[in-house]
């Protein structure tokens, strides 16, 4: 088979929110065929999200600690309970036609989750699945979250890597609903690697498990595929 | 009546049961076809279910949070309604036939409508109800009338049409009908369809600019010639003119590194390997595998390699690395006795370099007419970062090597 192209952007650091949006129009163009695949990786402002499967009292947290941390909350459109993004940590979100791969979103989940087995393995790092959890792990810590939105297998949101985030953000709440395992990081391995290098292992390993063909493009050009409507989100940024 | 049951659908092979999170419709709701119907939740991953087909929501027959397995029926929906707008009572019912689900890639519970004729306005095309009253007055069927080539707003068959089809039909004449029913259908493949979005891709993002030249290849030919027997004894396959190509196309990418590169956003990037992609056409599309590191190979090696991949090819036996990191495409229009081409450039790289047919032609050396053997070689590349004055010295520097190829080196 041939590889399949896709766009691949290194975000920077973003807002939850403003990614979000990003998202669902990429989202929408993907089932429209108006885009190709696209791969995103960021780095969000702290925020805590809720999946479609949440329970509200997974979030310890009160509104006036959220509120002095400066912390966001939204219940979004993935699957998945309650998770902590953050400085320090990878998101990458997928916006991929699985019809082109395989219609199976259990196989989409395992290949999300060899991605990051190979990354952290080509850094002597020997993590696993967990049969009953979805995400990658090391022991009982959870190392990567995975949750994801299909639409006639039109994939968004992904997963969330721990490169070096400040764990006390996950005390605050119960992560993904399971209370009776932790989260790590790979700092907590004592391996520092920046962010974008880190990327560039994702994105090798992508490359491999998914048999794709990575053409890396800049914001700029993504915001170019986005069109008019996302210069409406970034002016409502500058405003804020 | 025609109902049709919406089936809890299964998302993968692995998956046994499904929660439903989400109904977007309530009973008596009307739907499109493909509209989204529900959301279900499996594991970690949410997915919005388009409905079957179009009509109306009739019944719920699990409730949103509950949990059943895959194939359940779930909803139903009536859609006669859908297709009988505008129509006359049809004759007999629509017949519905539901695809079987058990295949694993049929996920969605899909519904196929047979209306058989009853097809006068469910299908592309609309009839007024004063064609459709002359269609039955003049014996015209709903599949003739189908095919007439329709001259009013958007295609549609006027009253002037009908009675001109009719009218012809009554002198014996074949009228003129949509030439779709004189075609075949193929559906593409998969391949074809990435060959497809590759090609247009490529043509959208680069500036496609083209050079052509020719160089005499009489002492690769000979060379060659004189070398064939012996190492096809040694290695077991034939010696072909391609690993001579591609050698002097790696040492002259050495030469011009802007040629081994791509674009990433304001950057280009130059690549320190050289990585030369050979299109292999297959029986049906065609594959580009690579020769890693070509720098540093010798014409063994390119035959080698060259021959590895694609009897690989043919034998759909390339993994995912052996197709993947090209820096550069040389493809041979020359095997099927083209003179020269016109390629695609092979994204993200920028240029393509093709090989002609080697012809012994009679060439002005010294103002005397010699039979020499010659080849044509065009070059698509990227006008972004190659201008032709780049573009046309790459492509006289691949002349320079082939012309001087050293015919004392041993293969």
């Amino acid at each position: 088979m041939l590889p399949k192209f896709v766009y691949a952007v290194n975000y920077g650091n973003s807002r939850f929110e403003e990614m979000w949006k990003i998202q669902k129009q990429l989202h929408l163009a993907r089932q429209q065929k108006r885009n190709p695949d696209i791969l995103i990786f960021t780095e969000h402002e702290h925020v805590y999200t809720f999946g479609k499967s949440s329970n509200q009292n997974h979030l310890l947290a009160n509104e006036d600690e959220l509120n002095k941390k400066g912390i966001e909350t939204f219940e979004i459109d993935r699957g998945g309970d309650i998770t902590y993004h953050g400085p320090g940590q990878i998101v990458c979100y997928p916006i991929i036609n699985l019809s082109d791969y395989s219609e199976d979103i259990h196989k989409y989940l395992r290949n999300l989750e060899e991605v990051i087995i190979r990354t952290l393995s080509s850094l002597n790092i020997k993590s696993t699945r967990n049969s009953d959890y979805t995400g990658v792990w090391f022991e009982n810590e959870k190392i990567a979250a995975i949750g994801v939105k299909v639409s006639r297998w039109i994939t968004m949101h992904g997963f969330a890597f721990n490169n070096f985030p400040d764990l006390t953000f996950f005390d605050r709440i119960i992560p993904c609903g399971i209370f009776h395992k932790g989260v790590t990081s790979l700092k907590q391995f004592g391996i520092e690697i920046p962010n974008l290098e880190l990327i560039n292992l994702f994105k090798k390993y992508f490359t491999e498990v998914f048999n794709m063909e990575i053409v890396p493009i800049s914001k700029k050009e993504l915001i170019k595929i986005l069109g008019s409507s996302i210069l409406e989100t970034e002016s409502e940024l500058i405003k804020n | 009546m025609a109902i049709i049951d919406v089936k809890m659908p299964q998302m993968g092979e692995s998956i046994a049961e499904g929660t439903i999170t989400k109904w977007y419709k309530k009973i008596g709701e009307k739907i499109g076809k493909d509209e989204t119907l529900l959301e279900i939740s499996t594991d970690k991953v949410d997915s919005e279910i388009p409905s079957p087909a179009a009509g109306t929501l009739v019944e719920i027959l699990v409730e949103e949070q509950k949990t059943v397995p895959v194939h359940t029926i779930i909803a139903r929906i009536n859609n006669n309604d859908a297709a009988s707008v505008n129509t006359p009572a049809p004759q007999s019912q629509p017949k519905v036939d539901e695809v079987k689900t058990s295949s694993s890639n049929q996920n969605f519970a899909t519904v196929k409508l047979n209306l058989d004729k009853q097809k006068e306005t469910s299908g592309d095309k609309f009839f007024s109800p004063l064609v459709l009253n002359i269609a039955k007055e003049e014996g015209v069927s709903v599949s003739e009338l189908e095919n007439i080539v329709g001259t009013g707003s958007q295609g549609r068959v006027t009253k002037n049409d009908i009675i001109n089809f009719s009218e012809q039909k009554k002198k014996g004449l074949t009228p003129k009908t949509d030439s779709s029913q004189k075609s075949e259908v193929v559906k593409m493949d998969n391949m074809r369809k990435l060959i497809a979005e590759h090609m247009v891709r490529s043509v959208h993002t680069s500036a496609h600019v083209g050079s052509v030249t020719e160089a005499d290849v009489t002492s690769i030919v000979n060379y060659r010639e004189k070398n064939k027997s012996d190492f096809e004894k040694r290695e077991g396959f034939k010696l072909t003119l391609t690993p001579f190509f591609l050698l002097v196309v790696a040492k002259s990418l050495k030469d011009f590194p802007y040629l081994n590169s791509s674009i990433e956003g304001d950057s280009i990037l130059l690549h320190k390997e050289i990585n030369i992609g050979i299109a292999v056409a297959l029986e049906s599309g065609l594959i580009v595998p690579v020769i890693k590191n070509s720098e540093s190979k010798n014409i063994t090696d390119f035959a080698k390699s060259g021959n590895d991949l694609a009897t690989r090819a043919r034998s759909k036996k390339l993994l995912p690395t052996d197709v993947q990191g090209g820096t550069f495409t040389v493809t041979n229009p020359g095997i099927f006795g083209n003179l020269y081409g016109f390629p695609i450039i092979n994204q993200p790289q920028v240029a393509i370099l093709g090989i002609g047919a080697v012809k012994k032609r009679p060439v002005i050396i010294n103002d005397e007419i010699k039979i020499r053997s010659m080849v044509y070689i065009s070059m698509s590349y990227d006008h972004r970062i190659i201008d032709g004055a780049l573009g046309g010295k790459f492509l006289q520097r691949v002349v320079e090597y082939l012309e001087n190829f050293n015919t004392t080196q041993s293969v």
